[in-house]
């Protein structure tokens, strides 16, 4: 699978790279073939120019001098063979040949290759010859007395700049070729790196390594936002698959537990022969320890509720005087079996809008602790305090305290401290608490010092005293 | 109200068993009414939990077993006729 992802992701990079040199080469091809068919345009219009230029020259010492002296101008230039660039040819009105001056290997042009009608503005023609690669480019026109005059002029000079220019643009469009595939390249690695980053991240989680983060490039653009909520997102994760598994492990242990003790009563039952008192005996303790697991799996069920937001809460105005104090009433009684003083601190009234029953669950389990934590002859206090805009409700205790690196844990489900290992409970109470304040848009925190006791602090938003509409419904689900 | 030896008076709040005065705190009034309201009857301890408590939940240290303890103590710890008893993994049942 990883291997498919790798091949794609290279798939991706290689189209990018393509896109990325065509673009390029095909722009710079674009561009110089612009600017070579500009540049031709120029260079051929300046040999045509050149040879108007000469036509002018000669039409005007027909038109001041006189068509005899013109002849005798083109057969003394034949003679001396004083232009081998130009091609001269005279002609009279019917098309017979009067003069030429030309090198050689132009003789052959045809006579009548300006028959067409001419004028006295310049008409072009073009020849070439089958042994000579050189083009002659033409011009004709009729001047003085009707004859016409037919100058041409050898291209290969033109053609071999313009020859030269597009060696040099092909070689400079072969070589933006070549910097667009390399640019493209690492414009794609470049594009791709987180891309590929993640990838390979993926693929090592893939393989079970949880801790895998994509490194990050301080970049600050999209793709590090990107990076920035994937690896917040695997962090999040990876809290949720520990604290399952740990939840798994916690559970499945202490699920264990309950049912060995279950299994060892009904075996020793099993044993003896009587069948009578032993039997019931086993049943009673089966019984005992279902109602252990179900507890357990309540509470875990409750938590889970809680937390995902689905916990049906019954709201309504809850005097917190009056249910703390019989939650302290409660725990009286067992704080009073182990030698324990519990202290309650309470105000005249303090009221919010609660469910009841969760709040008291709530309350009832951090007493629960504290009295379990406490050793015989210590004290444990509870006391409420009324504030306008919340109510708070401490919980203390003469324990052994929580070590600094457990604090942030206490809530976890199923967490317990190692040295809390020995002390029964099912390490779902504080998460029960943090859950249950949670749903009630409430919080609890703990202060404590190792040997110094714990103080467990609820925090409830309070009901305005004045504004007592009907009860509002569930706030959750 | 009458079980047996046993007499509550719900107005005064006395109980009194073969004529000794008992003393009990509230919470251990309204458990020993609620097992003489339904005495002979096997009660759970999730039932008292619910009408004694108004929990419905169970609290990790068992509450109903530490007041079913003490009540216990007050009410049968002098006599040699057992009231109240521990059906284990049942629950209690008030007997006359």
């Amino acid at each position: 699978m990883s291997s498919s992802r790798e091949a794609r992701w290279r798939s991706t990079s290689l189209r990018l790279t393509a896109w990325y040199a065509v673009v390029f080469f095909f722009s710079s091809v674009l561009l110089f073939g612009l600017t070579f068919s500009f540049l031709s345009a120029t260079v051929r219009e300046q040999e045509r120019r050149i040879v108007s230029g000469k036509i002018m020259d000669y039409a005007a010492i027909a038109q001041n001098q006189g068509l005899d002296v013109l002849l005798y101008v083109i057969r003394q230039e034949a003679e001396y063979e004083v232009s081998t660039d130009f091609f001269l040819r005279l002609l009279d009105s019917k098309g017979n040949v009067l003069a030429q001056a030309a090198p050689l290997w132009w003789e052959d042009v045809p006579p009548d290759i300006a028959s067409v009608n001419l004028d006295e503005s310049v008409h072009w023609f073009s020849w070439s010859s089958d042994e000579l690669e050189s083009e002659l480019v033409l011009g004709a026109r009729r001047i003085a007395g009707g004859a016409v005059l037919l100058v041409g002029r050898d291209r290969s000079d033109t053609e071999e700049l313009l020859g030269t220019f597009q060696t040099v643009f092909l070689s400079i469009i072969l070589f933006t070729g070549i910097l667009g595939v390399i640019g493209g390249t690492l414009l794609a690695r470049r594009t791709l790196r987180p891309i590929s980053d993640l990838s390979r991240t993926l693929a090592a989680i893939e393989k079970g390594k949880l801790d895998a983060r994509v490194p990050m490039r301080g970049g600050g653009d999209e793709l590090d936002g990107l990076v920035r909520l994937f690896n917040a997102m695997l962090d999040r994760i990876r809290t949720l698959v520990t604290g399952m598994s740990e939840t798994l492990d916690n559970a499945a242990h202490d699920l264990r537990t309950p049912i060995t003790r279950m299994r060892m009563g009904i075996e020793a039952a099993l044993r003896e022969r009587d069948g009578g008192k032993g039997d019931r005996e086993a049943l009673a303790g089966c019984a005992e320890e279902c109602e252990r697991i179900a507890t357990m799996l309540d509470t875990l069920m409750d938590i889970s509720e809680a937390e995902t937001g689905v916990m049906q809460l019954t709201l309504r105005e809850v005097d917190l005087t009056v249910l703390v104090a019989e939650v302290a009433e409660t725990y009286g009684y067992i704080a009073e079996e182990k030698g324990v003083a519990l202290d309650a601190r309470l105000p005249e009234r303090v009221s919010v809008t609660a469910d009841a029953g969760r709040i008291r669950q709530a309350l009832a389990n951090l007493l629960d602790n504290a009295v379990k934590y406490t050793p015989p002859g210590g004290n444990v206090g509870i006391s409420l305090e009324g504030f306008p805009d919340r109510a708070v409700i401490r919980v203390r205790d003469d324990g052994p305290g929580i070590a600094l690196e457990d604090q942030p844990r206490i809530f976890d489900r199923l967490f317990r401290c190692d040295k809390s290992r020995s002390v029964r409970g099912l390490g779902l109470g504080l998460s029960l608490v943090r859950a249950v304040l949670a749903a009630h848009e409430g919080r609890v925190e703990v202060e404590s010092a190792p040997g110094r006791g714990a103080t467990f602090i609820v925090t409830l938003p309070l009901a305005s005293p004045v504004q007592l509409g009907p009860p509002s419904k569930s706030r959750c689900g | 109200m009458c079980v047996g030896e046993l007499r509550m008076n719900r107005l005064s709040r006395e109980v009194t068993r073969a004529g000794a005065p008992i003393v009990l705190q509230p919470r251990e009034f309204a458990l020993l009414e609620y097992l003489m309201r339904h005495s002979g009857a096997v009660l759970s301890k999730s039932m008292i939990l619910e009408s004694v408590w108004d929990y419905d939940f169970d609290p990790q240290t068992n509450v109903v077993d530490v007041l079913i303890c003490r009540l216990r103590s007050k009410l049968d710890k002098d006599y040699e006729h057992k009231m109240l008893h521990t059906l284990r993994g049942v629950g209690y049942v008030l007997k006359p």
